[in-house]
Order: structure tokens, then C-alpha cells, then sequence
């Protein structure tokens, strides 16, 4: 069956915040509400793109995200998509993705191509 | 031993038969985990001898044309006294992460602009609690049931539903702004500075965007209340410090508010507290000018490319940073001094490790709250920050 979420790209809002237990995956904690509107379920792989900079983060669902988006741990997942204007929270879009989630080494190799 | 796994510096963890008690989820993993994975010696990628990458970080130092040295939040007050010898020796700028944290909030209580009080005061005293813009259930896990709500004080011996009243100031509802219900609010804030004029406003009788006019009154009514500050009220600041700094001192005309900064490393604070004491600035200083300044943080340094040699203590600049700054990073010489390997240690051109500060190696920090805490370490390293930063220090 087609999903038709997965065609759609969502503007939301994120929060960058301290999570004692995920800083070394791609998790991005949606809203359960956020999420049902979106058509995205827990464990999809989403792409979150703001300007020019993308990644693929794992779904989680987490009732303290903000209503209208989600949490992303502060990690390198998380300041690869900020800056110090918008350290701990930003817009961006969001479609749903096929694959695996972003690695570390996967940034560090688009750094290093960049810089 | 105490737990350095964030700047709560809880000091009734015991370990018993290898397992960690007392511990929160963030302090037990902390502890638990120290062992592994660890980084190696190496320089240039090529695994070498503590000597010979000690040797090749004094080279890489000397040969510097301008060189910072930044991290040192995870380490303790004696290698932070060391580090900050070693950046007037070569004229060098010194930061740590909190240009970027909580370091305007220190600073600002170190210069006695804002009134601050500790945390053992707070369990004793403090009726209203604000958390406003930090999510101690992550960032301090056991703020609440250490320091804060919880605990039955001298003066507040009654239990949290009637002797303390909660207020969470949050852009969405996170873990601990779930707690605010019987005798405490919730305030989901979109513009920090309009809360701020309508606590303003409220102090008056009038009513504004926020309604605070209960916080206010049950602030009338005590002779303690505490505010803690995190990230998220910071960046919601926007800059404006004077206009927070004058709203805290303004509520002390109406009812006895203290501010203790709420997150950060273990010792982030003594840092700020070890360079203030030596020059008078809690960051982002130059020796070579003598001041400190916004273009001297670790992030405009690097950015605006000022730099072409770091030398890093404790902490991984390449994942916490954002990322126009992480990409100029790796053009810049980075001498790594970590026990974990981690993506700047591994992407450093030289890589000292060194021992877990209040695991394997004692010394003192500073909790978030100004109090000096002695570390019990269970293990004791031969090679630490300070045996580290001793031998670069006499090789300069």
C-alpha cells in the first residue's frame, strides 16, 4: 500500500536539548500528535533538511517534544543542521526516507569534503 | 566517591562490588562506562608513547603562531590553573564551552550583579522554584531530589505539594514541567523577554501577555525563592543579559530571589572561577591583549580563522559545535587531551589520553551552585590533565 506521507514534506519545529541517553545515534523524538498528523510512525527514517544540510534521523515518539515538531538530542546530528542563531531551536522540513540513519563519520566526511 | 557526570557533583555515590549505587541513569553511565572506549597516544594518526605525543604537542605548541586552548569543563581546578599558565606562556587565548553555555550567568554573579545562593540553601530555604529554560530530568538528574523539591529542608519540612512551589518556564511541556501541577505552573514561553515584563507587570497589578500574578504572590510570600537559568532561557535572552540581570534584581525589591545557572559540565564553573580569579574574566581571554571579548571565543576564533593551533582538554568541539565552525576546525592543528576517544580526538593531529577527573585522578571542582567539592576517585592514574599539562607546560 502507498503511503501518501512519504510524498509530503512538513515544515517543523525543533528543539535542541540534552538527552541522557542518545548522542551517538540520529534520533529525532516527534510529537505523537505531531507524528500522527504527519503520517510518520515510530522507527520511520526521516530526512530533516534545513538550508542546505540534511540528515536521515530514526523516529522516536516522545510526549514532552513540542506539539508541533520534535525533539533532537544535542549531538553532532543536531549542531550539523544549527548555528549560534538558532542553537536550540530551529524550523525545518521533514519527509519521510528510505535507508538507515545518518552516522557521525558520514558528517564528518561532508565536513571534510566542505571544507 | 563523587559522581562527575555533571555539575550536581553528587557526593553519595558508593561503588559496591563493582556496582555504582546511588547514581542517576546519566552518573551510573558515566562511572560504569569510563573504561571503554578509551582513546590511544598518537600523533599524526600513527599510535605512539605518552612521551613522544607529550613531545609533539610542545613542537606543534612552540611552532604556533596563534594558538588557543579550550575545553578544560570536565577537568579539575588544578589542571585548569596549569592550562591557564600554559596560555600566558605562549600569549595565547583561553575559552571553554561556556562562551557558548552559561558563562554570562556566572559571570554575572561573580561580579555580584545578581544575588546567588547554594543549593544546600535552596534544600533548606527556597519556597518557589523557577526552572526556566532547562530540563533538569536530562541535563541534572537529581537537582529535584538532591537540592530542590523533594527534599524536606530545615525551614521547608512539610514535602513539596505545600512547602515549595513549582514553576517551569519551557518551550514545550518536557519531563519535569510535567510535575507542575498542585502548587505549581507551567508557563510555555515563546518570547522570553515579554515573560519578563509581564513578571514586571504583574509586580505592579497589571495583567500582560503571561499570566505570572499567582508566582508573584506566592513570592510575596516567602523569604527564599531560587531561579534557575538554563540554555534555553539564554538563547531566548537573545543577548539582552542587562534586561534579565535588572528584572532579578528588580523582583529582590519585592520578594528574596537568588539565581543559580542550572546545566553544564561537571566543572564548567570552576573554570570560570579559576580564570577569574587569575585575570579577572571567566572566558573568552586574550593574554596576548589582556581582555576578554566575544571575538576571542573558542567558536569566533575558529570561525573567523584567527587560530592555526588548539590545544583541547575534555571536550569534543567537532560534535558539539555547530557546524561552520566544526568544518573550519579541521583546517586548525588540534592537540587532543581526552580519555575518550572521541570524533575530535580522532580527528586531532595529536591525541594525548589521560584519566576519567573523579574516576581515576583527584583533585577539586566547583558544583554549579559556587561550592568547592573535593573528588574521591576510586582509581588513581599515573597519567592525568594535570601530569599532562605539568610536562607541556615545562617543555614551552
Amino acid at each position: 500500500m502507498i503511503r501518501i506521507s512519504k510524498f509530503l514534506k512538513i515544515e517543523a519545529f525543533f528543539v535542541v536539548a540534552r538527552h541522557s541517553w542518545e548522542q551517538k545515534t540520529a534520533i529525532v523524538y516527534f510529537h505523537p500528535e505531531f507524528a500522527r498528523k504527519s503520517g510518520i510512525k515510530d522507527g520511520d527514517i526521516v530526512l530533516i533538511s534545513r538550508g542546505e544540510r540534511s540528515l536521515k534521523f530514526r523516529v522516536k515518539l516522545l510526549d514532552t517534544a513540542p506539539e508541533n515538531g520534535g525533539v533532537i538530542p544535542n549531538s553532532i546530528f543536531a549542531n550539523y543542521l544549527t548555528d549560534f542563531q538558532n542553537f536550540k531551536k530551529f524550523s525545518a522540513y521533514v519527509e519521510i526516507a528510505e535507508g538507515e540513519e545518518s552516522k557521525a563519520e558520514d558528517i564528518i566526511y561532508t565536513i571534510t569534503e566542505k571544507k | 566517591m563523587i559522581c562527575t557526570g555533571c555539575s550536581c557533583l553528587c557526593e553519595d555515590i558508593e561503588i559496591l562490588d563493582s556496582k555504582v549505587l546511588n547514581a542517576c541513569e546519566k552518573g551510573y553511565k558515566h562511572i560504569s562506562g569510563f573504561r571503554e572506549p578509551r582513546t590511544r597516544n598518537r600523533v599524526y594518526g600513527k599510535e605512539v608513547d605518552v612521551d613522544k605525543a607529550i613531545e609533539s604537542a610542545i613542537e606543534i605548541l612552540k611552532s604556533a603562531k596563534s594558538a588557543v586552548i579550550y575545553g578544560l569543563d570536565t577537568t579539575t581546578l588544578e589542571a585548569q590553573r596549569i592550562a591557564v599558565k600554559i596560555a600566558e606562556k605562549l600569549q595565547s587565548y583561553i575559552d571553554d564551552n561556556s562562551s557558548f553555555c552559561l558563562g554570562e550567568f556566572v559571570e554575572a554573579i561573580l561580579k555580584k550583579r545578581i544575588p546567588s545562593a547554594t543549593l544546600d540553601e535552596v534544600r533548606d530555604y527556597a519556597y518557589v522554584l523557577i526552572y526556566w529554560g532547562t530540563n533538569p530530568y536530562h541535563s541534572l538528574p537529581r537537582h529535584l531530589s538532591k537540592f530542590s523539591y523533594y527534599p524536606r529542608g530545615a525551614k521547608r519540612n512539610r514535602g513539596y505539594d505545600e512547602d515549595r512551589y513549582l514553576v517551569v518556564i519551557d518551550v514545550r511541556r518536557s519531563e519535569i514541567a510535567k510535575l507542575a501541577k498542585k502548587n505549581a505552573k507551567f508557563i510555555k514561553v515563546e518570547n522570553d523577554l515579554e515573560l519578563i515584563e509581564s513578571f514586571e507587570k504583574a509586580l505592579e497589578g497589571k495583567a500582560w501577555k503571561y499570566d505570572v500574578a499567582e508566582i508573584v504572590r506566592e513570592m510575596k510570600k516567602a523569604d527564599f525563592n531560587a531561579l534557575f537559568g538554563g540554555l534555553g532561557l539564554k538563547y531566548g535572552l537573545n543577548g539582552n543579559y542587562k534586561r534579565f540581570f535588572d528584572f532579578v534584581n528588580g523582583m529582590n525589591n519585592f520578594a528574596p530571589l537568588y539565581f543559580i545557572p542550572s546545566g553544564f559540565h561537571a566543572n564548567m564553573r570552576g573554570f570560570n572561577e579559576t580564570l577569574f580569579e587569575e585575570v579577572g574574566e571567566v572566558n573568552k581571554f586574550s593574554f596576548r591583549e589582556r581582555r576578554s571579548d566575544s571575538q576571542f571565543s573558542f567558536s569566533e576564533l575558529v570561525k573567523n580563522e584567527k587560530v592555526d593551533t588548539a590545544l583541547i582538554v575534555g571536550t569534543d568541539p567537532i560534535a558539539s559545535l555547530p557546524f561552520d565552525v566544526s568544518k573550519k576546525l579541521l583546517k586548525v592543528r588540534k592537540i587532543v587531551i581526552d580519555p575518550k576517544d572521541t570524533l575530535t580526538a580522532k580527528n586531532a593531529e595529536v591525541t594525548i589520553a589521560s584519566a576519567f577527573s573523579g574516576i581515576e585522578s583527584g583533585g577539586e571542582m566547583i558544583r554549579s551552585d559556587g561550592v568547592r567539592i573535593k573528588l574521591e576517585p576510586i582509581e588513581k592514574a599515573e597519567i592525568d590533565d594535570v601530569y599532562i599539562l605539568k610536562r607541556i607546560l615545562e617543555g614551552l
